[in-house]
């Protein structure tokens, strides 16, 4: 196996992946380390070491993951399915909360966020429900399954409350379905449907702080020191930056700490404001190519597993890319999304990892013989 | 197959549309407006100023502002991003405020909230605020607020009751006890200003300042006044004409017996509440102390007071049957009962006398004698009755109040009287029936100013005990009345009108000479005369006028004033003030 693996290995994907981690940790060096920043500086900055280190670990768990053929999990996808479901519920319980969620198990030396992970056991296993021999959509009642699936981790989220990664898990839903060849006519009935289910769960479900973070996007000036703070601070690095950005270290807002929570959730506004419209540009392409990547391993992949697997992934890539930008420059709500790959944190960072160790496998393991 | 890939191929299109939306965005905001974005994050910043409530003010009964506030410069710094800007308006700053640069370094330091100004300097004059103002463009970040300060437009007037401030919190006195009321509540704005350091279109966001409110006291200002001046008078004439050099201190308490409002409440030596707090002493006082201390000499002080307690003695040997109004008992001028060597004044004998007559001369014998025949424990539960009970070593006791139920100052600034039995009793020592015969003319018990005018005002109206207050009506800034005290009786007592009647005689005959002639009502007054060890004796003058229909109840403590007779030159100020007689 080793040397058609070897052949097949997209190293192009793999490149792409690195360059954009270490692009990330540059970030979390520039948003972490204050005053003048040198190499020294940057090694002193125990988020910059962190960072470095759960990148190193992630891409070797990355490697070794993307050898093994991906089919083998397939075996263990209800295991995998219980075991994502009491992680969940044991954070409910056990779980350390920040701002008014419950989302964190302490773990001693880092905090573990098991709605990250989920995202991929969901993805493993939902792929493995659709890609049964003989499966059909043609039928509503075909969907049942797949959505029951699904919802049962995605509503634990949703009470924890993580509003943003209820959503990714639809994102990769709808997803997956659509490749899997659910019909257009259900597609646009679900589409009118959980736009009717928002507006409910706007007025009936959310948090009153959920409601807050929502709104406040469209006119953060109503509480520009208090709750817009972060998203006018956020719009103004970003639009500082102009074209060619105020140069990387040298961003006046990062620096003076104008910027909330830059490191995590804000990154981009660092890159914005740092490297300008050209940075932001080219990472973003990048990023794309990233996406196409990964969604091209899906069209070649030998079986639907694998491809159900990628498709999962690019819409986790795609959609938190739209919600994390969006939000900072204010055409999204804060939702407390991390940006994949570039975002400071272990679990995050980690369940990317895992998720593209699995699409490098696919990529490994496709059968040549096709082509 | 083929729709899958038609389908993956759609995913991969809707990625490249969100690409392109944030692109597109990103070039809106970067490049189409990234100017006036950069401007904003290298200028224009948000100012979050604070909007200082001002303290509800005091006013006396006649509307006299014992307390108000005057409108104060506030300098404070932006926080500026420039390192070189920082320092210039550091160091400019610092120069026209003569301060030290370091100095505001540091308060800028301690700042961690970014969008609020660091205040540099409180109570700026305006000379130097125009001086601020006109070199404003080489001060990035200047912002010069308005902050409200405490002001005491009466200076000495009722100083000890009005309190004092720190940090603009009240730590003593009313200041203090009513510091929920008289505290308004901060508003703010935020603003934006512009790389000229000027505020740029309205404010972003507002809330106005909520006034505290203000309190209407019971006192006199013109009666407060008269008893501070008069207080103070006398006492420099008993140092200068009699040579008593440690007469500086006293106090006075003027209340309506029919309601328990205090009118006035004096303590001397007064200060200048408005002067930095240990610079408020006149000189000439002398560095004692017990002479220069913020103590009030009404609420949290007490002494024996001699003979004006022989009241209280005579009206319970009344009506327990121990005398009868006719009865005469013989005054030799002194003499040993139970023990114990008693005289009179002078030791002037006045021969067979009767209680009335007793008081007027202030015989030390026949209430000696009336003690000798009652015992102590009689004499306390007539204490009790007048609200005066003590406790040993100022601890506190159930059931026993401060200042007859005085609550308008905080108890922790107001004393326990002292019980001399009690005190005995907890400290080991003995307790004689000689003990009982002093205590019945005045010693060894110890009580404060304002329990006397309360003991006063129950003789004045018939034995209610009203709770002594000052603070009458609470309002809000735009009038509106919060708060209404209507007068509280504590506790009524039924005494013999005629025991009564025998007192309040002996009390007009006491009070019909001196100080009292040519008044056109007569007055019910009782001196005394008490000792402390090794010191000059203290004079007391307690009383009510006119005689048949109280009005007012007065006492005069004068420390170490001597003769009781001294304190009624006090006395007579207040009823001629009160009754407008000059």
């Amino acid at each position: 196996m080793g040397k058609k693996v070897l052949k097949n290995y997209d190293f192009v994907l793999l490149a792409t992946i690195v360059a954009i981690a270490l692009f990330g940790l540059l970030l979390v060096g520039s948003s972490t380390v204050s005053g003048q920043v040198t190499v020294r500086g940057l090694f002193s900055s125990s988020f910059f070491l962190r960072q470095l280190l759960w990148i190193v670990s992630g891409l070797g768990g990355m490697f070794v993951i993307s050898l093994i053929d991906y089919n083998e999990w397939k075996r263990f996808a209800l295991p995998i399915y219980l075991f994502n479901l009491a992680l969940l519920v044991l954070v409910l319980f056990k779980g350390a909360s920040a701002g008014g969620a419950q989302r964190w198990l302490p773990m001693g030396f880092f905090n573990l966020q098991p709605s990250e992970l989920a995202k991929v056991f969901i993805i493993i296993t939902l792929s493995t429900v659709l890609a049964k021999e003989g499966r059909s959509l043609d039928r509503w009642q075909d969907l049942l399954l797949p959505f029951a699936h699904v919802a049962l981790p995605m509503v634990i989220i949703f009470k924890q409350p993580d509003l943003g990664t209820s959503l990714v898990f639809a994102a990769i839903t709808v997803s997956i379905l659509f490749v899997a060849g659910m019909r257009w006519l259900h597609l646009g009935v679900l589409s009118l449907g959980g736009l009717f289910f928002s507006v409910i769960a706007y007025l009936f479900l959310l948090e009153d702080y959920q409601k807050s973070r929502l709104l406040i996007f469209r006119d953060p000036w109503q509480d520009p020191t208090g709750k817009g703070w972060q998203i006018i601070q956020s719009k103004v690095a970003v639009g500082s930056g102009q074209l060619w950005g105020r140069g990387l270290f040298q961003g006046t807002q990062n620096q003076l700490d104008f910027l909330p929570v830059k490191h995590t959730d804000f990154i981009f506004s660092v890159l914005g404001e740092e490297l300008g419209f050209v940075g932001a540009a080219i990472f973003l392409l990048v990023y794309l190519f990233m996406i196409w990547q990964i969604l091209k391993v899906a069209m070649v992949a030998k079986d639907n597993f694998g491809r159900f697997i990628c498709v999962g992934v690019a819409a986790v890539f795609s959609f938190q890319l739209l919600v994390n930008v969006g939000m900072t420059i204010s055409i999204m709500p804060v939702t407390g999304i991390p940006l994949p790959l570039v975002s400071y944190g272990g679990s995050s960072f980690m369940a990317t990892m895992l998720a593209l160790g699995l699409v490098l496998s696919v990529a490994a393991h496709k059968d040549t013989s096709l082509f | 197959m083929k729709q899958m890939q038609l389908r993956i191929s759609i995913l991969r299109l809707v990625a490249a549309l969100i690409v392109a939306v944030l692109l597109y965005n990103l070039f809106q905001i970067q490049v189409i407006e990234g100017e006036e974005w950069a401007d904003i994050a290298d200028n224009n910043r948000f100012r979050h100023l604070v909007q200082r409530a001002p303290r509800g003010r005091i006013f006396t009964a006649d509307g006299v502002e014992l307390a108000s506030n005057i409108p104060c410069y506030e300098v404070a710094l932006a926080f500026e991003q420039d390192p070189a800007k920082r320092q210039q308006a550091i160091d400019v700053l610092a120069d026209l405020l003569g301060m030290e640069a370091e100095e505001i370094q540091n308060r800028l330091k301690k700042n961690h909230r970014r969008f609020e100004p660091t205040v540099v300097a409180r109570n700026v004059d305006f000379a130097t605020v125009a001086l601020l103002e006109e070199n404003k463009h080489r001060i990035p970040g200047l912002v010069v607020q308005i902050n409200p300060q405490r002001v005491y437009p009466q200076k000495t007037l009722l100083a000890h009751v009005l309190g004092r401030l720190i940090d603009g919190k009240g730590v003593e006195g009313l200041e203090r006890q009513w510091e929920d009321y008289l505290r308004g509540e901060n508003g703010f704005s935020v603003i934006q200003v512009n790389a000229a350091n000027s505020p740029v279109g309205e404010p972003v966001n507002s809330k106005p300042a909520v006034p505290g409110k203000d309190l209407h006291l019971t006192v006199d200002a013109g009666l407060q006044q008269v008893a501070q001046e008069s207080l103070h008078r006398v006492l420099r004439k008993l140092r200068e004409e009699r040579k008593l050099e440690d007469a500086w201190t006293g106090a006075v308490v003027v209340i309506d017996p029919n309601s328990g409002r205090i009118l006035a409440m004096a303590s001397e030596p007064s200060f200048d509440n408005n002067v930095k707090y240990n610079y408020a002493w006149p000189d000439e006082l002398p560095q004692k102390d017990t002479v220069r201390t913020y103590r009030d000499r009404v609420l949290n002080w007490r002494k024996p007071v001699g003979s004006t307690f022989k009241m209280i003695t005579g009206l319970a040997a009344l009506e327990t049957g121990h005398v009868t109004a006719t009865e005469k008992i013989r005054d030799t001028g002194s003499a040993r009962i139970s023990g114990q060597m008693v005289r009179n004044y002078g030791s002037a004998a006045y021969g067979y006398i009767d209680l009335p007559r007793a008081l007027e001369v202030s015989s030390n014998i026949y209430f000696g004698t009336l003690g000798s025949r009652m015992g102590h424990e009689l004499i306390y539960e007539y204490i009790d009755k007048f609200g005066m009970s003590g406790t040993a070593s100022g601890e506190s006791r159930e059931g026993v109040m401060k200042n007859a139920g005085f609550t308008d100052i905080a108890l922790d600034e107001q004393m326990y009287s002292l019980d001399y039995y009690r005190q005995m009793m907890k400290h080991g020592g003995s307790f004689y029936p000689g003990h009982t015969v002093q205590m019945s003319y005045g010693q060894l018990n110890e009580f404060t100013v304002m329990q006397m005018a309360n003991y006063v005002s129950m003789l004045a109206n018939g034995g209610i005990h009203y709770k002594p207050y000052l603070v009458e009506k609470i309002t809000a800034a735009d009038g509106e009345v919060v708060e209404f005290f209507e007068p509280v009786i504590l506790a009524q007592h039924e005494f013999d009108p005629k025991a009564l009647d025998v007192v309040r005689k002996g009390m007009r005959l006491a009070a019909s000479g001196g100080q009292f002639r040519n008044l056109p009502f007569a007055v019910a007054g009782k001196t005394g005369t008490s000792e402390e060890a090794g010191k000059e004796n203290h004079a007391w003058w307690v009383g009510y006028a006119p005689y048949d229909n109280p009005e007012i109840a007065i006492v005069v403590f004068l420390e170490h004033g001597g003769l009781g007779l001294r304190a009624t030159e006090v006395a007579r100020d207040i009823i001629d003030y009160y009754f407008g007689l000059k």
